[in-house]
């Protein structure tokens, strides 16, 4: 091997090109940072063009596996979704918003003094002086209650911002069919000429890292689809079984809080457990069976459906999932507390591999 | 002998050549210069003679163009290994290491191809290519490979199979090659 090919392998001033990328990677943060409100509802709905294409893309690939023209392939599925949204709008929805009307009436029309002897006559049959004790602290009992329907009151406000929220975000949503068309037909293509603009130093590097990724995301967006929709499912019919209220409202909220993980199978709870504790007279049993429901089905989430789906779990500390819908719900409202802890993962798949390829490909 | 048996064995490699009858029809798609340019190379060589025109398409679609100057590494020994190189236009040296000293281990030619065993097996470069001139090359990788096998079974099991073909075949040769060192060694030890 010749010196001028010793010289052209290492030319150029590492420590200069590495603080140009750093600069140029602040300079992007910054801009992305102060642009970001501007343009935060055409992130958000990016974001849920990526996920829902990444959903569809193994159909996709599966109908053209079996000799089915991409578009065609694309075009059905759009016809097949259609058709099962269509069905579910005709079907569930009616009878989901039924039932979370029905919901927020009872809450308006709520005897919190039935519910406060509900609760007091249940506790007293275990515990025969709480009675006399609760009785004896009237005021302090009076205001347990008094917070917690204020607490649902503002729950309740709070609902009505997010579908405000949602409905504006109607008309944007309305571009989303033909983004995810586009994303569909043309990723492999988009993918493919990133990839081959990257400089030759790079290029081996970035080709397995979008790679990678892109698996990786496509696994982990698919994971967390089918076990929302599992447990979503499962919840409903379970509920349903036991003969709890609310039942479908509920399996539907259960499957959009499982996407927040530690926090979000016991959002869950709660809501049930409230649902239970403002519906049902007797509560004994009403919430056994509800809390061993709940409990068998995040334990056969854990450790049979998602292992089953992904080899490996992310794993995030609590304090970070708090933070990271926090940020969400700042950035983007109620869609983006639901989809920051996916969109954090992906960075974070993203950061600690390209931290490694670029270790291995002598980069840094 | 041995050459008998690898022209038997590339025979039974070739698949079976498509029908083209419809080739002449004028809305019919053509070729791009590009496509023509990749096809006139890569069909002479073992991984992809006989190819239908269909699946020709779809596999120029999988390639890499890339340039590179002369004395730029195409890759370096001990990198992730991602994938195989076929020369369209140039040259390339495979040496051993980065250092000057190394010996060049082969000097490639058009049509030939290197960084084989990357596609079929995850590790590290076990030698560094070099381009010996300003040359042009289509790169397959590893990935693209996969999910041509899991889209397309059939091409894609050809051009395994074809791949494990060319390997075993260079194996052998190594083998006849170090059999050979041996017998040297040995008639050197008894003289």
């Amino acid at each position: 091997m010749s010196a001028e090919t010793t010289a052209r392998l290492t030319q150029g001033n590492p420590l200069l090109r590495r603080l140009l990328a750093l600069g140029f990677g602040l300079f992007f943060l910054v801009l992305l940072i102060w642009t970001f409100p501007l343009i935060s509802d055409i992130v958000t709905l990016i974001v849920i063009s990526v996920v829902i294409s990444y959903a569809l893309r193994p159909v996709v690939n599966f109908l053209e596996m079996h000799g089915i023209n991409r578009i065609v392939s694309i075009l059905v599925i759009f016809v097949v979704f259609s058709g099962l949204i269509g069905l579910a709008a005709a079907f569930i929805v009616p009878s989901l918003i039924q039932q979370l009307s029905d919901f927020g009436r009872t809450l308006n029309q709520l005897d919190f003094a039935k519910i406060q002897s509900n609760v007091v006559n249940w506790v007293s049959q275990y515990i025969p002086q709480a009675r006399d004790m609760m009785s004896t602290e009237g005021g302090g009992q009076d205001m347990i209650f008094n917070r917690l329907r204020d607490l649902f009151a503002s729950g309740l406000e709070k609902s009505a911002n997010v579908l405000a929220g949602v409905l504006n975000a109607f008309t944007l949503l309305s571009m989303l069919p033909i983004l995810v068309f586009f994303m569909l037909k043309d990723g492999r293509a988009f993918a493919h000429g990133f990839i081959s603009r990257m400089p030759n130093r790079f290029f081996e590097m970035t080709l397995s890292l979008v790679y990678k990724i892109n698996r990786a995301i496509g696994d982990y967006i698919v994971s967390v689809i089918i076990s929302s929709l599992f447990i979503g499912i499962l919840t409903w019919v379970g509920l349903l079984f036991i003969g709890t209220k609310y039942a479908l409202a509920l399996g539907v909220i259960s499957a959009l809080f499982n996407v927040i993980p530690f926090f979000g199978p016991l959002l869950t709870m709660l809501v049930v457990f409230a649902v239970v504790l403002l519906t049902e007279s007797a509560l004994f049993w009403p919430l056994i069976w509800t809390t061993a429901l709940m409990f068998t089905l995040q334990q056969v989430e854990s450790f049979v459906v998602k292992p089953m789906l992904l080899s490996h779990s992310l794993s995030i500390h609590p304090a970070a999932v708090i933070l990271v819908v926090l940020i969400g719900g700042r950035f983007a409202g109620a869609i983006g507390m639901f989809i920051a802890i996916p969109v954090y993962s992906i960075i974070h798949m993203f950061i600690v591999d390209l931290y490694g390829h670029l270790k291995n490909y002598r980069i840094i | 002998m041995a050459t008998e048996q690898q022209i038997m064995d590339s025979k039974q490699v070739q698949a079976k050549p498509r029908i083209r009858s419809f080739e002449w029809l004028p809305f019919r798609k053509r070729r791009s210069t590009r496509e023509q340019r990749i096809h006139s190379v890569l069909s002479e060589t073992p991984l992809f003679q006989s190819i239908g025109r269909r699946d020709w398409t779809l596999l120029s679609n999988l390639f890499h163009d890339r340039k590179y100057e002369h004395g730029e590494a195409i890759f370096e020994k001990g990198m992730p290994g991602l994938g195989m190189y076929v020369i369209l236009d140039g040259e390339v040296d495979i040496i051993g290491n980065d250092d000057d000293d190394s010996p060049t281990l082969a000097h490639l030619l058009p049509g030939d191809f290197f960084g084989e065993m990357a596609v079929i097996q995850e590790g590290v470069r076990n030698a560094t290519a070099v381009a010996a001139t300003d040359c042009e090359l289509i790169g397959i990788f590893r990935p693209q490979l996969r999910e041509l096998l899991h889209d397309r079974p059939r091409l894609g099991t050809l051009l395994y199979e074809r791949l494990a073909r060319v390997l075993a075949d260079r194996l052998r040769r190594a083998d006849e090659m170090l059999l050979e060192l041996t017998h040297q060694l040995d008639g050197g030890d008894d003289a």
